[in-house]
């Protein structure tokens, strides 16, 4: 009898136990359920975005997305304009989440593919000129698309850049703008151009236009540029220029023309100064627009972004090799200096 | 093959240990059940008193958050409408700035900066810092270009020891659809440490970040200075990089902050600048009723298992208890089989015994009256023989007929004693009452004996009391002479010539006291319980020869308790034997 009262007293509690147990897991279920591993397909054309897509890398695992545990990446470094489309495929084949572009050419590609989509797949571009202008987002407050991002200013900050070389060098009138040809239909070099005309004219210089066709022009087109005819050197937001930037910087310094270019790379390069924006950071500012989309937040409705850092960088030794002294008002600008 | 078992104990150890496993392991998963079974009401508990200071605290800092929200979006709307009106009418735009600049005491500056970057114009509050940046220094700033694609927006946060925090705040002046121009307008932040300070007396504090994790607003204005930076803490990287509120039930928006105390928080971001607004408590004092809880289910398991112990406990005892029980049952039960089978063998002994004993009992009152009859004759004839024939008979002649009349005798004496035995045991042995002296009868025996003891060489003294004299017994005349009779005639017996033998008799209060002492051979001690029994004679009397039943005592104890009285006996081996008999007085 008393093993039975035992028994039946367990038996009980055991049951109420159980009943409990599953009660409250349903009723209170676990909020930390099994983690989704995410894709992330990376498009870049061009060249010197590397330091961004580590950069953009390295700020996703600070914010919990660990290479090969819960995020994974599909890196393309791509120059042929097309092939993008055909890598924005292989993305979408793959079931990637989000794609990350750099450049006006890569992200238009991926916005074109995946604007089709029942679901369209979120693209966040990390360096685009202008975003407006490339037709990938509707406004800088509400981007309207599944496109959003960090602008990278190339095609504004064409402005500034002739602004330094005029700083610089008042004297400077001819200067010479390698870009992309009007009918190839790059709207960021168009819009770069325009740009740099309007403020040629405020500053009292003089452009010189030099059109590019394809990529095998570049290396013509470069030793057209010439000390006699040019006073100085820019370059827009120009993604096929800047494919090829190694041969305008090698004419610059043969010519002792001073060129001033777009980044921190192509000064590292050899360009004699650049102004543009800090990749690394937007790299980071791009981790950050994508972690808030992948936890559920709409492209459309993330503002897009500009670089939240500029850098002026100039080149001591590309300015010692073509004769330049940099005034020290000019000196004390300078964020990043080369020796 | 030899098995070898591959753990073993002593029996003791594995005895112990069943008691544990029997003891503890109930005990343990009952435990471990009356703890999932609390949690029932527990963790709604819990939750509850979680929701309750959520709610709170989310009520007190959605507060200050609509208001600093409404501050920030009243000034963007302000400057807004402001670079609207210069855009209608530029030549009015100094008016329009001071105007601005009046109704908003957080602006220091605003300064109106053309698309290359020039600047147009400033107007500052006679207090304000000089900016004295040259067209570069808003051109340097990636602002201005946002706000050269159309976007009004909020700087990145600058804290310096002098001003504190503050921004710049961004917003294009449109012509012909295109921003042409960019007010900059220097915004004071140090009203947030105002806005924050403003809270209800409780235990805790709010705080300001930045979209950098930076903070830029606390009740003392002296951590701003530090620039601290909490970008880390999710509950942060939740509110400023997700832009969602955090509600501060879930398990990342507890943190340990930077005095090392344990923290309940929630979280409001605030859009329009970027900023984050949240809202922290020591989690002892926010979830002050958790511990009570716990405190309450911890008291109602250990109350839960306290009871089961004590039922469990008890319920070992009474099954240790009901093994003993059962045993002792089994135990009696086996017993009482025992007995009762005893019982009926006895019975039927008994019964037969009984029914011997009545044929025994028969036997000898038939064998005894068959007896009686013949050897009277017997008795008769010898005497007379010895009495007619005196002078004819020769000695030896004589000698045998005495013999032979000596041993009728004891036959006939024999005879008697069977008789009253079996009338004793058939309940036929009469007593006839009688009040009477006792004296005389004592006095008759005396006689007899003392010539018969002198025949012997024996002392014989009678100590029959005079002063007082002995009182009326109710006797039977008959059957107390055979006491007397059977006592002396013993204690001539077995006395040796030249011993002594004493009959006395005294009152004793209302009892006669009648005592017959010898100092004869005694009775040896090993046999004194089997004095009064029917045939017994002492070893001692049998070495003797003498004559006799052993059935003598056995009819004095029958015939004097039947009077009422008592007989006992004191006898020392060797040394002499005292009866003492004793008669209640009439």
């Amino acid at each position: 009898m008393t093993r039975r009262i035992s028994f039946l007293i367990f038996s009980s509690v055991a049951v109420l136990a159980i009943f409990a147990f599953v009660w409250l897991w349903n009723r209170y279920p676990n909020a930390s359920l099994p983690e989704k591993v995410y894709k992330v397909g990376i498009l870049v054309r061009g060249s010197g975005y590397e330091v961004a897509v580590d950069s953009y890398k390295r700020k996703m695992t600070e914010l919990g997305y660990r290479e090969g545990e819960n995020i994974s990446y599909d890196i393309r470094f791509v120059s042929a304009r097309e092939e993008l489309p055909r890598a924005v495929e292989e993305f979408l084949a793959e079931g990637t989440d989000l794609i990350h572009t750099y450049s006006t050419p890569a992200t238009q590609a991926a916005y074109e593919i995946t604007k089709t989509m029942p679901v369209p797949t979120p693209v966040v571009f990390g360096s685009v000129g202008d975003p407006l202008i490339a037709g990938v987002v509707r406004d800088f407050q509400h981007p309207g698309t599944n496109v959003t991002g960090v602008t990278s200013l190339s095609t504004e900050l064409t402005a500034r850049r002739l602004e330094l070389l005029y700083e610089m060098n008042p004297s400077a009138k001819r200067i010479a703008m390698p870009h992309t040809a009007p009918e190839n239909g790059d709207i960021a070099a168009t819009r770069s151009v325009e740009i740099a005309e309007e403020t040629a004219r405020r500053l009292g210089m003089k452009l010189i236009l030099l059109p590019v066709r394809a990529k095998e022009d570049n290396a013509a087109v470069a030793q057209r540029i010439m000390r006699q005819d040019a006073d100085g050197m820019i370059v827009g937001g120009d993604s096929l220029v800047w494919g090829d930037i190694d041969m305008y910087i090698a004419q610059a310094i043969r010519e002792k023309i001073p060129f001033a270019a777009f980044d921190l790379n192509q000064v590292q390069k050899g360009a004699l100064l650049g102004f543009g924006p800090d990749i690394a950071i937007s790299g980071e500012q791009s981790a950050v627009i994508t972690h808030q989309i992948l936890r559920g937040r709409s492209p459309a409705e993330i503002p897009v972004e500009v670089p939240r850092k500029l850098l002026l960088v100039i080149n001591q030794a590309t300015a010692r090799a073509i004769g330049i002294v940099f005034p020290d008002a000019f000196l004390q600008k300078a964020d990043v200096v080369i020796e | 093959m030899v098995h070898v078992p591959m753990f073993s104990l002593p029996s003791g150890a594995r005895a112990n240990m069943k008691t544990a496993i029997h003891w503890l392991l109930p005990l343990i998963l009952t435990g471990l059940g009356l703890f999932l079974v609390n949690l029932i009401w527990l963790y709604p508990a819990l939750r509850n008193i979680r929701e309750s200071a959520s709610i709170l605290a989310l009520e007190i800092s959605h507060r200050v958050e609509t208001t600093i929200a409404a501050d920030l979006t009243a000034t963007l709307n302000d400057v807004q409408a402001a670079a609207d009106d210069i855009a209608s009418e530029p030549d009015r735009s100094s008016l329009i700035l001071e105007r601005l600049l009046r109704r908003h005491a957080s602006l220091a500056r605003v300064v109106r900066v053309e698309r290359g970057g020039r600047e147009l114009m400033r107007v500052s509050r006679p207090t304000a810092e000089s900016m004295g940046e040259s067209a570069s220094a808003y051109t340097a700033r990636p602002i201005f270009y946002a706000a050269l694609q159309g976007v009004s927006s909020f700087d990145d946060v600058e804290i310096s020891p002098e001003r504190g925090p503050h921004t710049l705040l961004v917003t294009p002046i449109f012509r012909g659809g295109k921003a042409e121009e960019v007010l900059f307008v220097d915004v004071d932040l140090t009203g947030l440490t105002h806005a924050v300070r403003e809270i209800p007396d409780l235990t805790g504090h709010m705080y300001i970040v930045d979209r950098n994790g930076v903070q830029v607003g606390h009740p003392d204005i002296a951590e701003v200075i530090k620039r601290q930076n909490f970008i880390k803490r999710p509950i942060v990287r939740k509110v400023i990089l997700d832009g969602i509120v955090a509600d501060g039930l879930a398990p990342e928006d507890e943190y340990v902050n930077e005095q090392g105390t344990r923290v309940f928080a929630v979280g409001f971001p605030i859009p329009i600048a970027g900023l984050g607004l949240i809202f922290e408590q020591p989690r002892s004092r926010a979830l002050a009723g958790e511990r009570q809880m716990m405190f309450f289910a911890a008291a109602a398991i250990a109350l839960g298992l306290a009871f089961l112990s004590i039922i469990l406990r008890s319920n070992i005892r009474l099954t240790r208890l009901n093994a003993s029980m059962r045993e002792l049952l089994t135990d009696l039960d086996n017993a009482g089989k025992m007995l009762v089978r005893r019982d009926l063998e006895l019975t039927r002994a008994n019964v037969r015994l009984e029914e011997l004993d009545q044929i025994k009992s028969e036997f000898v009152s038939i064998a005894a009256h068959q007896l009686r009859t013949p050897l009277t004759g017997i008795r008769w004839s010898y005497q007379a023989i010895l009495e007619e024939g005196q002078g004819n008979l020769q000695p030896e002649q004589r000698k045998l007929l005495e013999s032979g009349l000596s041993t009728t005798l004891r036959m006939v004496d024999l005879v008697n004693d069977l008789l009253s035995v079996a009338r004793i045991e058939e309940g036929k042995f009469g007593i006839l009452l009688k009040k009477q002296a006792l004296t005389p009868l004592l006095a008759r025996f005396a006689d007899l004996f003392s010539q018969r003891a002198r025949e012997k060489g024996v002392a014989f003294l009678s100590e029959i009391a005079r002063d007082p004299s002995i009182p009326d017994v109710a006797f039977d005349e008959e059957k107390l002479g055979i006491v007397f009779d059977n006592l002396l005639d013993n204690a001539l017996k077995y006395t040796e010539p030249g011993g002594r033998i004493t009959l006395r008799a005294s009152r004793e209060g209302d009892h006669v006291a009648i005592e017959i002492i010898d100092t004869g051979v005694g009775i040896p001690p090993g046999q004194m319980h089997r004095i009064f029994t029917k045939f017994f004679r002492a070893d001692n009397a049998l070495r003797l020869h003498t004559s006799g039943t052993g059935l003598g005592l056995y009819v004095v104890k029958n015939i004097v308790e039947k009077h009422g009285g008592t007989v006992e006996v004191e006898s020392h081996e060797g040394k002499g034997t005292t009866f003492r008999m004793t008669l209640p007085v009439a």
